[in-house]
Order: structure tokens, then sequence, then C-alpha cells
């Protein structure tokens, strides 16, 4: 059985004291927004990743809440490419016309 | 006071089985990293073990010099090794590189290392026979390096952040050196800007190799015409760079007819191309709309010219094979970047 060592940031095993060769994050992460009560009247914002389909999978899923919801406007942003954040122009426009927003990989 | 903890296993066989256990390999055994070998490295390198190697552009993750020995260790690298693998380190964080794509991409892409300069032979690295395969220790261990750090700093877990759809073989390890005594130019790293005499990486996201079979011409035009075939190819066609390893054999056929580097590179991107109709008919351009005329007569290149081709040497004395490395991604999305080694 392995033993922690953490004051010293190595494990002991067999008597042989190993470091972890890990990193994890050191940011802090972001709190969650509180979660909506109903998205009656909710300005969406839809974030395509900027892959073949991520636009189309996100309509198609506006399309499916549109059917048990009375949404708000919707607007769209896709990233140039998805391997890269988006812009901060695009960041202003989705906290200036979205109250919520979705994003998913599509491919 | 450090515990020790008996088992029914002598070492090192329980700190191997440990590191399996707590996630740190990349499939194969590690030699453990010891706390004690690991100073010893660091030692020997006069390297400060809270110096940050590389900053991660997307979630600020600092690699110290620490964790890149750590990892170095277990992937069995010796200490003139890591110099190799922070040179790369720093390549891999430039903005131009985009590590965050290869390193999660559906694509799976895998940083390609190339080596030049006295530090090849120093440290025993293969440009010869066999080079992109097994065999060589520092060639094995120095790509293994990279992925041990990928997958231990960077949380480049298949399924994880490393989302790759199938992966590459190369991802446990992709690092060789050119053979700069077989080619007739001026290595790679040169042409790239680094002071001849000075070793020397250039990382480079790539897909898996495409061997490029010719024995029977020894005219440079058919021997590179294959080559631009292959680099055409739909699969893996984009706007991106090219790495194209020339083997000897096929290096002296060009070398003897006059060719320099830049007419192979030229050679190769006005060939490796497509016509925009064919590119459309197979679903290879996104809202394409309907093949017009004029796509039947436009042509589409690989690269956006003569220099997003790489050309270099390497590989055994006999045997037409040479290589080709297409870029990562479908867009331009990574470029290749060279540093040197200090």
């Amino acid at each position: 059985m392995p033993s922690p060592d953490p004051a010293a940031g190595a494990i002991v095993v067999d008597g042989v004291r190993l470091l972890d060769p890990t990193l994890r994050d050191t940011r802090d992460r972001a709190a969650l927004a509180p979660r909506l009560g109903s998205l009656d009247g909710v300005r969406f914002g839809l974030l395509a990743n900027g892959k073949t389909h991520g636009g189309r999978l996100l309509d198609l899923i506006v399309e499916d809440l549109s059917t048990r919801h009375r949404l708000g406007p919707v607007t769209r942003v896709r990233k140039a490419h998805p391997s890269r954040p988006p812009t901060d122009e695009q960041i202003e426009m989705l906290a200036e016309h979205a109250l919520a927003i979705l994003s998913a990989i599509g491919d | 006071m450090t515990a020790v903890v008996e088992t029914a296993r002598p070492s090192p066989w329980a700190a191997i089985d440990h590191c399996y256990e707590a996630g740190w390999t990349d499939g194969l055994p590690v030699v453990p990293p010891a706390e004690a070998l690991v100073d010893a490295y660091l030692d020997e390198l006069g390297w400060d073990p809270d110096e940050v190697a590389l900053t991660e552009p997307v979630r600020s993750r600092e690699i110290t010099l620490r964790k890149v020995v750590a990892n170095g260790v277990m992937a069995g690298c010796l200490p003139a090794y890591l110099p190799v693998v922070r040179a790369a380190l720093e390549a891999l964080g430039e903005p131009q590189f985009n590590l965050h794509g290869p390193v999660t991409s559906t694509g799976g892409a895998t940083p390609l290392l190339i080596v030049n300069g006295p530090v090849r032979d120093a440290i025993g690295m293969n440009y010869r026979d066999n080079l992109f395969g097994p065999g060589n220790r520092a060639n094995a261990t120095i790509g293994r390096a990279i992925r041990l750090i990928f997958l231990n700093c960077l949380s480049a877990r298949p399924g994880v952040l490393d989302r790759s759809t199938q992966g590459s073989f190369g991802k446990y390890t992709g690092c060789f050196a050119e053979h700069e005594a077989a080619s007739p130019w001026e290595p790679l790293s040169v042409a790239r800007g680094v002071p001849e005499g000075v070793s020397a990486v250039t990382v480079f996201a790539a897909e898996s190799p495409h061997n490029i079979l010719c024995h029977g011409t020894t005219v440079p035009e058919q021997i590179l015409a294959i080559a631009a075939d292959t680099m055409a190819a739909l699969g893996s066609f984009s706007p991106g760079q090219s790495v194209v390893v020339l083997a000897p054999e096929h290096t002296r056929f060009i070398a003897a007819a006059g060719w320099s580097r830049r007419d192979v590179q030229t050679f190769l991107f006005d060939h490796a191309r497509r016509r925009l109709a064919d590119l459309k008919r197979a679903g290879k351009v996104e809202a394409a709309g309907a093949i017009t005329d004029a796509d039947e007569h436009e042509w589409v290149h690989r690269g956006s010219g003569p220099d997003d081709i790489l050309v270099l040497v390497g590989g055994g004395d006999a045997g037409g094979h040479s290589a080709f490395f297409p870029s990562w991604s479908r867009s331009r999305s990574s470029e290749a970047v060279t540093r040197a080694i200090t």
C-alpha cells in the first residue's frame, strides 16, 4: 500500500519516495450561475464550436425546446476555430443579448 | 519521518504497480519517478525545479521543470535527453502551435519532434534505419516524455480531454532526427532560421505518416509525383502544412539531378492539389453549394505555398520508402515551430 507524504509532495511505496508527476488546475473555478426557474421568455445564445455540425445541433436543440417553451430571441455565434476560445467581441455579444447560453460540439 | 510500507513484492515492482494504479502511465510500464532520481537529474542539469517550462495557454497550467524531469524519468530518459524535451515544450507553447488543439482534438494528432544538430549524435539518436520505429532509447523516450507530460500535466487522458476518435500509434512517442549527412541541403533547422551547428527541435502536429513507396524510377519528377499524389489524398487533404521525410535513396536521385530543397518544395506544392469540384463531390467542402463549371478548373493546393512543405532526409541507406506526415486538422490550425536546444 502506498503511503502519502503530502508534506514532501511525495508518496512512499515499498520504501521508494515517488514524486507525483501530475498537475491539476490551479485557477479558481468559476461558480455556477443561478439555475433558471423557467425557459419561457429566456433569450438564448448559441455558441457553436466551429465544427461542421455544431450550429445545426444547436438549432435542433432550440427547435426541440421551442415545442415546450416560449423562448425569447436567439443569438447565434460561431467560433472561428474549434480549438480557440471565442473572441472578446463574441463574448460581449452573448453577454449583451443572452440570458442563457448553449454550447455544443458538433462534428 | 516518512512511512515505509511493506509489501509482498520487492521494489521496484510495487512502485511500478503504483504508477499504474495512480494512472500515471501511457499503458506501458514506467520507471518510477523516485525523488532521489529526479533530484539527481535536476542537479546534473543544473535546473531550478520550480522554473516553469511551459504554461498551457488555455487553462494556464504551469509545468515546472520538476514535473518535466519526473515525467522524463518515467519515460526512461537519460538526463542528457531532457534539454531536447525542454526545448520541445517551449516550442509547443508558441501561439502558432495552438497546443490545446492537438492535445484534445478528435483528429488524433501527435506532436512530432524532429531533431537537428550536434545533439543528435551526442545522445545517440537514430536517423537511419527504422527511424520512426523502435530500438533507440533517445528517440523513444524523448517523444514518450512529451506524451507523459500531456497525460499527467494536461489531463490529456483518452475520453477526458483527449477526445481522439481513433488516436494514433504516434501518441506513444513521436521523435526522430534528420539524417543530415545524407542530405544535399542544409539541415531543416537551418532552413527554419536556426544557425548552423546549433542543435534544434522542430515540433509539428502530425497525423499518422503515409508511406511514399517508389522503387521503379530514378527520375525526380516521377518520385515526387508519387509524393504529391500521396499528399493530395482526400482523407487528409487540408490547407495545412506537410512534413516530407525523403529516404536517402530517393534523395540521392533527386540530388543527382541538381534539385534544391526549394525545387522539391515547389514541385510538391504545384502537384499536391485537387480540383475544387472533386473536393465538393467528396463532401470535403462545408456548405459547398452546387458544383459549377468553374469548379472543374479551379485547383486547390495542399498548404499555402512551397514553404508549407517541410522537406528533410531520414532513413536507412537502401529502400525507396519516403514518408509524408499530414498536418493535424481539417483547416490550418497549427503551424510547426523550431526552437534551439540550449
